[in-house]
């Protein structure tokens, strides 16, 4: 039988594919590690083919198509654990991260006996992305930041938003909010046409008409709570890093699918700002300046309209129970002070401003974020090494460097400490 | 005049103290009593977890006095790999690399420094290529030049303690002026191309000089 051939030829060859990867020079073990795995599944696949009856063309056909779309679907990951070799990548922030996917996912499991297992790479798609819960990757959390911008420590709060998918899936947020979301899309339907029984509206009919509405208003209450989580994670940090990507847009059109809109997006990250006692930058009318809606060009059919309306209305109902979600979810992971994890503070922060005004990298830091919040200070900062003239001269290029190396330092003080 | 460790120890120590105008940083900083205790006169420094070889294959021999000086052409010309604390790089015989401290510094204008490799480490072979000298004012990692003298291959790890910092004070006379060099405020090891200076270059185009 011809397919099943030509699928065990492109497992042979997909197999080989990751023989050749993994004699890459991998910094760290995770990426290895991943390939080992997913080498294993896929000999297991062509194990079955081999094995499989060949007058059983049922299961063949099945077996086959399973092969396949691992095949399509894992590729695409080859490329992204390939990229994670990559000297781009600013290296020395992969230890913090990890502590910190490791604090979120799985807070009081010791940090030797913790299953999470991270790539941090770079992607060619001017975004911040993850990956999580593979089939064939279980604990694994794929992060990466746009490949021009992967060495770029400022750009770390970042993977605070883009670990929120993680949490999202792993606490099953969306059970929390989906009905109440269900609850104010049916009222705003019934107020907008007030003849229409109760049951019209719940029935299957009607129901695929605005179930877009719902989907969603799902979708921009997943952005919205990874934006609040990072927020709430990586302080007023995150503010800057989110305008340093974003503004004042960055796609030409409003993916409406997926995010709400840019102006509701930050009016959302100002009120949880305020919420969470977060400096803003700019303060709060000059940060929502840096974004412009106005210039995206598509617009949205009438009924596509009513949908978006919807979902932001719903968006807009729930915005408190997300910035309470995060907050608490934060307080009992990450900043948990019975699990001995400290919380960021402006005092830290000064004091390691203070130590890159000196040109040095500070110890005993507490958290990644302090680190963090003192860099972007000092970014932000115009009289930074006036009196250096020849560092102002590359302030960001020696910035990068300082804080790089203080990520550096504050994981080679996790290790010792760890070790005592 | 070369300063004991005591003395090292006792200038870290207030490198925090607001009243310390232009302090010495060597971060992470070592054990301060256990440097006390040493009764050396010197620091010991760690190795770091870049390093930087030439792509053999595609230099047919140095640039002298060109200007080769961009980022592309040092990624081009040279390798740049990572070595994570707990990994190791293992330096084969007659090979050299560059490499960095763990440590950053930040010397004083009134302060020098030269870098010496380990004698334990010279009696295996590893070499610390050159006595860098560190100028007053130095902030960064330092590059270290390493080579393998010699018969069989060196691992080394990142975090071991690799070379020596010896510091000395140096006489301002009242000056302010500290030079500044290319290299200040990096913590990979680095590359510069060696440029002529005028009398070099004036020289290097003496009319009946052979062309080879």
């Amino acid at each position: 039988m011809l397919p099943l051939k030509y699928t065990k030829n492109r497992l042979i060859a997909f197999i080989g594919e990751l023989n050749k990867l993994l004699t890459s020079e991998f910094p760290y073990y995770h990426p290895e590690e991943a390939l080992h795995l997913l080498k294993r599944r896929f000999e297991y696949y062509l194990i079955a083919l081999d094995k499989i009856d060949p007058q059983d063309e049922d299961s063949i056909r099945k077996l086959c198509n399973v092969s396949n779309q691992r095949i399509a679907q894992y590729l695409p990951y080859l490329g992204f654990i390939l990229r994670s070799t990559n000297v781009r990548n600013a290296f020395e922030v992969f230890g913090p991260v990890l502590r910190l996917a490791g604090d979120i996912v799985e807070p009081e499991v010791s940090i030797s006996k913790r299953k999470t297992r991270l790539i941090l790479s770079s992607e060619w798609y001017y975004s911040p992305i993850i990956f999580h819960h593979l089939i064939e990757l279980p604990h694994f959390v794929l992060v990466g930041l746009p490949a021009p911008e992967s060495s770029n420590p400022l750009l770390v709060p970042l993977y605070g938003h883009e670990l929120g998918h993680l949490v999202w899936a792993n606490k099953k947020v969306i059970d929390q909010i989906k009905p109440k979301i269900r609850g104010i899309i049916f009222e705003k339907i019934r107020s907008q046409f007030p003849k229409k029984k109760i049951e019209d509206i719940a029935d299957l009919f009607y129901f695929e008409t605005w179930s877009f509405a719902e989907k969603w208003a799902l979708k921009y209450a997943e952005e919205t709570f990874c934006d609040l989580l990072g927020l709430y994670i990586f302080k007023t940090s995150f503010l800057h890093a989110f305008s340093y990507l974003i503004s004042p847009i960055i796609s030409p059109s409003r993916l409406y699918q997926k995010y709400p809109s840019m102006k509701v997006r930050v009016n959302n990250l100002v009120k949880a700002a305020i919420n969470f006692s977060v400096g803003i930058p700019e303060g709060e009318a000059g940060y929502t300046s840096l974004f412009d809606d106005s210039i995206i060009s598509k617009e949205l059919s009438k009924e596509e309209k009513f949908l978006v309306s919807l979902a932001d209305n719903a968006l807009e109902g729930i915005i408190d129970q997300l910035i309470n979600i995060a907050k608490e979810i934060a307080d009992s992971t990450v900043f948990n002070d019975k699990l001995k994890k400290y919380s960021p503070s402006p005092d830290e922060r000064d004091r390691i401003y203070n130590r890159f005004v000196q040109v040095v990298p500070a110890e005993k830091c507490k958290t990644l974020s302090d680190i963090l919040n003192a860099a972007w200070k000092a970014y932000k900062d115009p009289a930074l090494w006036e009196n250096i003239p020849k560092i102002k001269e590359k302030k960001e290029h020696v910035l990068k460097n300082l804080v790089l190396k203080n990520i550096e330092v504050f994981e080679y003080e996790q290790i010792l400490g760890e070790s005592e | 005049m070369m300063l004991k460790a005591e003395l090292i120890a006792e200038l870290l120590r207030k490198s925090d103290n607001p009243d310390v105008k232009d302090p010495l940083f060597i971060i992470p900083s070592p054990n301060l009593d256990e440097l006390t205790r040493t009764g050396s006169a010197s620091i010991d420094l760690r190795l770091g977890t870049w390093f930087v070889t030439p792509r053999q294959e595609r230099i047919s021999h140095l640039m002298i006095g060109g200007d080769i000086e961009s980022d592309i052409n040092e990624s081009r010309l040279m390798k740049t790999t990572y070595v994570p604390f707990g990994s190791k790089y293992f330096l084969h015989p007659r090979s050299f690399v560059l490499a960095a401290t763990v440590q950053w510094l930040r010397l004083p204008k009134d302060l020098g420094g030269y870098i010496v490799g380990k004698s334990s480490w010279g009696r295996c072979g590893l070499i610390i290529a050159t006595a860098a000298g560190i100028h007053p004012g130095f902030k960064g990692c330092l590059t270290l030049e390493l080579s393998n003298f010699g018969e069989v291959p060196i691992p080394v790890i990142p975090g071991m303690n690799i070379c020596q910092l010896f510091l000395h004070h140096v006489d301002t006379l009242g000056t302010e002026h500290i030079d500044e060099s290319a290299f200040v405020g990096e913590r990979r090891p680095t590359l510069d191309s060696i440029r002529f200076d005028d009398i070099a270059n004036k020289l290097s185009k003496t009319i009946y000089a052979s062309r080879r």
